[in-house]
């Protein structure tokens, strides 16, 4: 009998729903966990593809210090002697760390740890500061504790759904789903978007509410004051377990003023606003369900605010299908959160208060106890900038693509006098940078846990060895701990030992002050940590086995047990649009997470979307003249890029949206962090990251093209490019302002493939006149790559040429297409793909339309598409009602 | 074998005599069809009664048979009243009593006459290249039975083709299939200078090659060595003078129309029968078409031009009105699997682009010749796919701009014209 393939039970690294991953040996199949509560099985196209994902191509495998490689001896030595000489020139506020809500919750808790207590610096902030620090905030405000009230099961037995600022269909897939499915199970049920785009979500909204960028909070603000004047507010709620109410309301009638004037100022139709608000005072059980549309402005704690007064007035709070309800971007935003991973937190759900400071200094025995507020992210950098910090390590993040003004964040780091960079990946924006990079163990090596948007804390299992020198960041960091003096406190042998103390200090004289509580896991040994199934906290006496819902019982961690109104006066943003500019919004796409150094090793998550581009509505198009499929350049004070126009009416007339994830090493020039200004949100610190002001300009190219090559030899030397990797080597699209042929001959030296042998066969096409050039290189009967540059990009798709690279042997009729990059049989392939799961093109899929299918389900049964992770959906019915 | 005259109805048939009986004739049968007001009366040269001259190089080869590329059978030329007499050869015509007298004596009246007598090799006025034995050219199935008996009788006999035009480099294909040592001889640098450039005349070359066949360009014969029979060639080669042992040495430096019937009977000639547009010679009673015929100033050693030649006299024997205009050259050419199609000019002119696509590893090259959006030229090597929709663009003289990005590599994808009318390309 054959032994059976085991299986590892883990967590997705990607997104805040926080996935259960079932992985087949060492990778050989993922599959989601149907024990996990979080997706029940599910997994979205990113999570699908997670396995390819895990080869060692661009890994960091080495400690490299000054650009040389050493040993991890000499490299944690280097950190050590730096550290020390910078603390002992220029004292604690000169040292920083910023993080990430990839690191597991031990990494976090090991960081915060060393910085706050024993290097003495509150100089600890991550990227969820770009994610849900407003979210963080707004919940402080209201509830005294950063608490999500709800759960997933919430959006099962919700009667609406309002989405704010959510692409849900694109971010978290997996909850959009249960979304889907609630909404089928019962058609009672409502779906509102908020959002000025028309997204993927859309397509499960009853109605979209495509409201002027910004005006969220006046919308909210505009819904609390009618609840007020239609009698819809639960009193007995507001009285027995709030405070502030009057206030709040008087700011909220006094800011939305009449129904008319919310229409007018938040541009929409007054009849659609009342719709809105009469599905929410019809419907007790309502979930708001906001993300980075909210969080991630410059007043976004007011707008998360906002939401939850009217979630506070209506008492529906931490309830079966009601609750205000942030969904975090990251797989570990919420874990960071928890340990105090953030410059404003000190630890375990404790600020910088004097008794917080000394308790966590006892617990700690620290000797260097940070005692005030450290800098957050986009003042951090600031000051990296401006040479107050000198010293600052990097972990798990790529600041020099995801953080405003990123030109601004690559200079500071240029010239600070020590950037350690840890990371899993070797070529990344931010690692580039680097005086010492220390090679990161990645997802299925890394052993630890996360927590999800649901406060669900789960495992992430290794399955694989770590390659290379690759080791956990929790234990470089110890090391440096230790290198310090401090053998005790980071004396830890086992990530569990970690997770121990961190679940001990959320206990430690907490007597149900603080929310999170896992002094039930305190106990935990080894053997325990490795059993620890998926719970959602607090953990402790009272809830041994978790709790699924927080402030059920109207009880909340204020001084008074109070949940708090928060008066808010909606600001738009202060920084309209002068005379031909546009508004940038700024996002995910659905196949892609972050700056792609994970995502982009996938070949099939290119598929959906592989370059990057700026939406744009057709009015906007027409005045800037551009045309669908140009380049163009989007641009302002800060810096400029260059992206592929999309013409759609899903934008709003002068708004534009340019997707987040490309950087350096996918695309010449389209870092759009560069454009963002640095304008924050003065409470929570978060950028306000989807507005910006921008002009756009159609971009003059001479040509456009593709290069396909079985080896990446460098980066193309031209205007334009922009990369995605296929099965067997890479792809990138081109176009340049320089002469064709010169571009040509330039260009060509990038096709190659590994190891040496004969010169391959080159194959030649020129229409000299027309500036059409196309080169093929054929190697013993295999393709080795090609190059097609046209002046207006008129070539064939590269799927076929692409998929060559598979090929060990060419037929005679292939070889004879290959000039002319389409299969000999003249069948044009299936068109871009849409379905990435089962990889089904759109023009198979209009095929079936075309032969008689119906419906999504139709087109299931005859393609597959759409049946697995189901984020293609609202395309599918696009094609069916196009 | 002498049917006269054939009688349908009560009026006799008009006596349409053709002389000659080569790929002019059968194509002027074939577009005459069945539905003619003629008797027809064909006199050839040749002991055969008809052949496919353009397969004389796999005959000589040893790759066909003349069966099989004479194509026509007895009831072929019966249901168009064609009555063929082979082995006649005409020897005058008498141009007032309009009747032609044959060698044998015979008299044939005629109301039309149409002269389709073709061409012979010219051979070059080299010392020994009148007197030798195993010198000739190549093109007829007597030259191609010489050819063969002469390799059969000497294994591995050395041959030199001189000339690498369309014919020489068949020739030299055919000999070298029977066995012989062949080298190839050209004045010039590029091979089938006519037709191809140098990247297509080296993918030839290596072709040929690759079938054992030396290829000399720039290499000018001096004169024939040898006692009776041919023994050497002296050769002049970037100004040295060196001997290629040989033989048998075939010239194929081009053809001299056969015009001497017609200038004998006093019609108007220069390098061949000159006719006008109707193929008509300066007697309106006598025709002439094909290898033999001059029209405005050109003669003819392609098939396409004598192939639409055919058409139109056919057209106008058939009392249409119709008038004839050159066509494009267009040339084909199979050696060892390597196709060649060629049409129009080979190199740019003045104001005319060029588009060329090359595998040269795979032996495939295509060059497009195009002046304001319309095909002007075209060369194929290696791939000839689709050649013929070439031939139609070139000849419509249609604008292809619109399929330009495409034109080297899928010309026929998205276009009407994908199956339009057949183009005849032999």
């Amino acid at each position: 009998m054959a032994a059976r393939i085991p299986v590892t039970e883990t967590t997705c690294p990607y997104c805040g729903v926080g996935c259960g991953v079932a992985v087949q040996g060492a990778g050989e199949a993922v599959a989601g966990l149907e024990s996990h509560p979080a997706n029940r099985g599910r997994l979205c196209v990113k999570g699908a593809a997670l396995h390819d994902t895990l080869d060692l191509r661009h890994r960091l495998l080495y400690p490299e210090v000054d650009g040389a490689r050493v040993g991890w001896d000499t490299a944690l030595d280097a950190v050590t002697r730096r550290l020390r000489d910078t603390l002992a020139r220029y004292g604690p506020d000169s040292v920083a760390c910023y993080g990430s809500g990839q690191l597991l919750t031990e990494d976090y808790y090991v960081a915060n740890k060393l910085m706050k207590g024993f290097i003495g610096s509150a100089h600890m902030d991550t990227n969820s500061r770009l994610c849900m620090a407003s979210a963080v905030a707004g919940y402080k405000r209201a509830f005294g504790g950063d608490s999500v009230p709800g759960c997933y099961e919430d959006l099962d037995q919700a009667d609406l759904l309002v989405l704010a600022g959510s692409n849900a269909a694109w971010t978290h897939p997996v909850l959009y789903q249960r979304m889907v499915a609630a909404r089928k199970a019962r058609p009672d049920v409502r779906v509102v978007v908020i959002d000025p785009r028309r997204t993927a979500t859309c397509d499960l909204a009853d109605l979209h509410l495509a409201l002027r960028p910004g005006a969220d909070g006046l919308l909210f603000n505009g819904l609390l004051a009618w609840l007020a004047r239609h009698g819809h507010l639960d009193r007995d709620y507001i009285r027995d377990h709030t405070r502030g109410f009057q206030d709040a309301l008087a700011r909220a009638e006094a800011d939305s003023g009449s129904l008319a004037d919310l229409a007018r100022r938040c541009d929409l139709r007054e009849a659609d606003i009342e719709r809105f608000f009469h599905w929410f005072a019809e419907r007790p059980r309502t979930v708001t369900f906001y993300s980075q549309g909210i969080n991630q402005s410059a007043t976004g704690t007011d707008k998360c605010n906002a939401i939850i007064n009217c979630h506070l007035a209506t008492g529906r709070v931490g309830k079966p299908g009601a609750s205000p309800f942030s969904i975090t971007g990251q797989p570990n935003a919420m874990g960071g959160r928890e340990v105090g991973g953030l410059a404003n937190q000190l630890a375990a759900h404790m600020d910088f208060a004097a008794d917080d400071v000394d308790r966590v200094q006892r617990f700690w025995n620290a000797p260097n106890m940070a005692s005030e507020p450290g800098l957050k992210a986009v003042d951090l950098f600031q000051a990296v900038a401006d040479g107050r910090i000198r010293f600052i390590w990097i972990l798990s993040t790529n600041p020099l693509v995801s953080l405003p003004e990123a030109d601004r964040v690559r200079e500071a780091l240029r010239r600070c006098p020590t950037v350690v960079v840890s990371d899993c990946m070797g070529d990344t924006d931010t690692v580039r940078m680097a005086d010492i990079k220390l090679p990161a163990c990645t997802w299925g090596e890394k052993n630890g846990t996360v927590t999800n948007s649901e406060r669900c804390i789960s495992r992430q299992r290794p399955f694989l060895e770590a390659p290379g020198e690759a080791r956990p960041d929790w234990w470089a960091l110890a090391g440096v701990g230790r290198r310090l003096g401090y053998a005790e406190a980071f004396g830890w042998r086992h990530p569990a030992q970690v997770f121990a103390e961190h679940a001990a200090l959320s206990g430690f004289e907490n007597d149900g002050r603080r929310a999170f509580d896992i002094s039930g896991l305190a106990a935990l040994d080894q053997a325990g940590y490795d059993a620890l199934t998926p719970v959602r906290w607090p953990v402790n006496r009272h809830w041994p086995r978790g709790r699924r819902r927080l402030f059920d019982d109207g009880r909340f961690h204020t001084d008074d047990g109070r949940a708090r109104f928060v008066p808010i006066t909606a600001a738009l943003p202060d920084d309209p649009p002068g005379a031909g500019e546009l508004i940038m919004n700024t996002g995910r796409i659905r196949d892609q997470w972050h700056t792609m150094t994970r995502t982009g090793k996938s070949p099939r998550l290119l598929q959906h979307i592989g370059e990057p581009f700026v939406a744009l509505h057709p009015r906007d198009a027409r005045r800037h003249r551009i045309e669908d499929g140009q380049l163009a350049h989007v641009e302002n004070r800060l810096g400029a890029i260059i992206v592929r126009a999309r013409i759609t009416t899903d934008q709003r007339p002068g708004e534009l949206f340019v997707p987040m994830h490309w950087s350096s090493p996918f695309s010449a020039r389209a870092r759009l962090g560069a454009l963002v200004p640095a304008i924050t949100d003065p409470l929570s610190g978060q950028p306000q990251s989807k507005f910006a002001r921008v002009r756009v300009t159609p971009c003059a190219v001479r040509w456009q093209g593709f290069l396909i090559t079985r080896v990446r030899r460098g980066d193309p030397d031209c205007l334009y490019w922009s990369y995605s990797p296929l099965p067997g080597g890479h792809l990138f699209e081109l176009a340049g302002d320089d002469e064709p042929d010169r571009a040509r001959r330039r260009l060509a030296t990038l096709i190659g493939e590994a190891g040496q042998g004969e010169a391959p066969q080159w194959l030649d096409l020129q229409d000299p006149t027309a500036g059409h050039f196309r080169r093929v290189a054929v190697r013993d009967g295999r393709l080795i790559g090609a190059l097609f540059i046209h002046p207006a990009g008129a070539l064939p798709e590269r799927d076929w040429l692409g998929g060559l690279l598979q090929r060990d042997r060419l037929e005679d009729d292939e070889r004879r297409a290959l000039l002319g990059g389409e299969a000999p049989d003249g069948g044009a392939g299936d068109g871009p793909v849409v379905c990435t799961c089962f990889q089904v093109g759109e023009r198979a899929i209009r095929a079936r339309i075309d032969a008689g299918d119906r419906s999504v389900e139709a087109l299931g049964r005859s393609l597959r598409c759409g049946t697995n992770c189901g984020s293609c959906l609202p395309e599918l019915k696009q094609l069916l009602d196009g | 074998m002498i049917g006269e005259t054939v009688t349908s109805g009560h009026r006799p048939r008009r006596r349409l005599v053709i002389v000659g009986n080569g790929l002019a004739t059968d194509s002027l049968i074939g577009h005459l069809g069945t539905d003619h007001p003629w008797s027809v009366r064909v006199l050839g040269d040749e002991p055969v009664r008809h052949y496919n001259r353009i397969m004389l190089s796999p005959l000589l080869g040893g790759e066909t048979d003349l069966p099989s590329i004479s194509p026509r059978d007895e009831s072929w030329y019966r249901a168009r009243r064609v009555t063929v007499s082979p082995g006649k050869r005409v020897t005058g015509i008498d141009r007032r009593r309009r009747r032609v007298l044959c060698e044998d004596g015979e008299w044939v009246d005629f109301h039309t006459l149409v002269l389709a007598t073709g061409a012979r090799a010219s051979l070059p006025p080299l010392p020994g290249v009148d007197t030798l034995a195993g010198v000739g050219g190549f093109r007829s199935l007597e030259d191609a039975r010489r050819l063969r008996e002469r390799c059969q009788a000497r294994p591995g006999a050395r041959a030199v083709v001189v000339g690498a035009g369309l014919l020489g480099v068949e020739a030299a294909v055919g000999l070298r299939r029977l066995g012989a040592d062949v080298t190839l001889v050209h004045r010039r640098p590029v091979l089938m200078n006519r037709q191809l450039d140098a990247s297509a005349s080296a993918l030839l070359r290596a072709a040929l090659s690759d079938r054992g066949i030396r290829v000399r360009t720039g290499c000018d014969p001096r004169r024939l060595l040898g006692a009776t029979s041919v023994t050497g060639v002296e050769v002049e080669e970037g100004g040295v003078s060196r001997t290629l042992p040989a033989d048998l040495v075939v010239f194929a430096t081009g053809i001299t129309p056969n015009r001497e019937l017609a200038r004998a009977a006093g019609l108007e000639c220069g390098a061949g029968v000159r006719v006008d547009a109707a193929l008509c010679t300066s007697d309106p009673r006598i025709r002439a078409l094909g290898e033999c015929c001059e029209f405005q100033g050109n003669t003819y050693g392609l098939v396409a031009p004598v192939r639409a030649q055919a058409e139109v006299l056919a057209r106008v024997l058939r009392g249409e009105t119709a008038r004839y205009r050159d066509p494009a050259p267009l040339t084909r050419l199979k050696v060892s699997g390597l196709d060649i199609h060629t049409l129009g000019p080979v190199d740019a002119a003045e104001g005319q682009q060029t588009l060329w696509l090359s595998d040269a590893a795979a032996g495939v090259y295509k060059k497009l010749i195009l002046e304001n959006g319309r095909l002007r030229g075209v060369l194929l090597v290696g791939d000839v796919r689709h050649s013929q929709w070439y031939a139609h663009a070139l000849q419509s003289g249609r604008d292809l701009g619109a399929l330009r990005d495409i034109l080297l590599t899928h010309p026929t994808r998205d276009d009407a014209h994908e199956t339009g009318l057949p183009v005849e390309v032999a």
